[in-house]
């Protein structure tokens, strides 16, 4: 479950911003990244409370996926791998969708 | 301005990696904008291995596939056929050691990495490997992953190529189940091709699939076990240690 290990990284990422109780962290996550965003906030209320952020939202802003078609040059939007341009052509680059991004946090009114 | 809310945030000018000095945010209510990727520190060491390989002339593959695959049987063959004589190995899963006392039997030299409870290996994992393995200068270095099809393919681990592997007893539709893995390697490997007989995987239809995910990506048909198709492989691996070098030279 790399879920839980993204949490740590996230937690990691927070280190240099806990001089101010957190109350809101905005995470972005491709629609073509591989995790499972329930699955994340899942565990983000797992170790919540140890790591002392009782108080803090996880929002997670689900990005859509995009690729550039090899063949026809056309940016085309994808919903899973696999799936072919509309020019027919499974040759392609994604260039969005696959996104894990801390985006931005918001801090308690003290 | 903030490209978020246009609230002036960005006048903080915060770079995480860099500046992790505490802030007076001040003003109410705060937010910082960061857009840091989340696994910007993992990133940033398998940057740095990547580098340590590459002053090195060392070609790191990273071997990942199901659990059974035979990967460890793959890399044992590969052994026994002498062709690089300094192939060095990492051996990824969470607890024994046995995969690396199955390589030093056929004559390889590995180090074992227990993940623990962690369901892949990381580019930490592999700096601390690297440093007990010490591989030789341009040598070949093989890192077989935790077997797992979902993990491992999320995190870089500093490696030049990337293999999935699989067995025909899996099913034919592993890929198509697990297309993050598939589609983003450089060569699928499809192994136990001596039991196709046996079993009801459709080879043609497997190699549509592949062809919609990962149209770049080649496909070595072998049977680790009786050495169908071993050649192919070290082909592979002959022709990749060429090129990049090449490229890093």
């Amino acid at each position: 479950m790399h879920e839980l290990s993204l949490v740590r990284a996230l937690l990691e990422n927070l280190m240099p911003y806990r001089h101010k109780p957190i109350s809101r962290v905005v995470l972005e996550v491709g629609a073509l990244s591989c995790v499972d965003g329930e699955r994340l906030a899942f565990c983000f209320d797992l170790v919540k409370a140890e790591a002392e952020l009782d108080e803090c939202e996880l929002v997670i802003e689900n990005k859509a996926a995009q690729a550039v078609c090899h063949q026809c040059r056309r940016h085309f939007a994808i919903n899973r791998y696999g799936e072919a341009c509309p020019c027919g052509s499974y040759d392609y680059q994604l260039n969005k969708g696959q996104e894990l991004m801390l985006k931005q946090i918001e801090f308690q009114d003290v | 301005m903030c490209r978020d809310c246009g609230c002036g945030g960005g006048k903080y000018g915060v770079s995480p990696l860099k500046g992790a000095a505490p802030l007076d945010v001040g003003e109410k209510p705060a937010h910082l904008a960061l857009h840091v990727p989340l696994l910007a520190a993992n990133d940033k060491q398998a940057e740095q291995n990547r580098q340590w390989l590459n002053e090195r002339g060392i070609l790191c593959i990273n071997l990942m596939g199901t659990p059974g695959a035979g990967k460890t049987q793959l890399l044992q063959s590969t052994c026994e056929r002498g062709v690089f004589a300094d192939l060095a190995i990492l051996e990824g899963d969470q607890q024994t050691d046995n995969d690396a006392i199955r390589i030093a039997q056929s004559g390889g030299r590995a180090v074992q990495i227990n993940t623990g409870s962690g369901c892949h290996l990381d580019a930490e994992m592999i700096e601390e490997g690297l440093a007990a393995l010490c591989p030789k200068d341009n040598s070949l270095l093989i890192i077989e992953n935790v077997g797992n099809l979902v993990c491992p393919a999320l995190f870089d681990i500093g490696e030049h190529a990337r293999v999935a592997m699989m067995a025909v007893t899996d099913g034919e539709d592993k890929p198509q189940k697990y297309p993050h893995m598939f589609s983003q390697c450089d060569l699928i490997v499809l192994n136990k091709v001596d039991l196709l007989p046996y079993v009801d995987f459709d080879v043609d239809r497997f190699k549509t699939e592949l062809k919609r995910l990962n149209p770049r990506g080649e496909l070595i048909q072998l049977s680790a076990k009786s050495g169908e198709g071993i050649g192919t492989w070290l082909n592979w691996l002959t022709t990749r240690r060429q090129r990049d070098t090449a490229l890093l030279a």
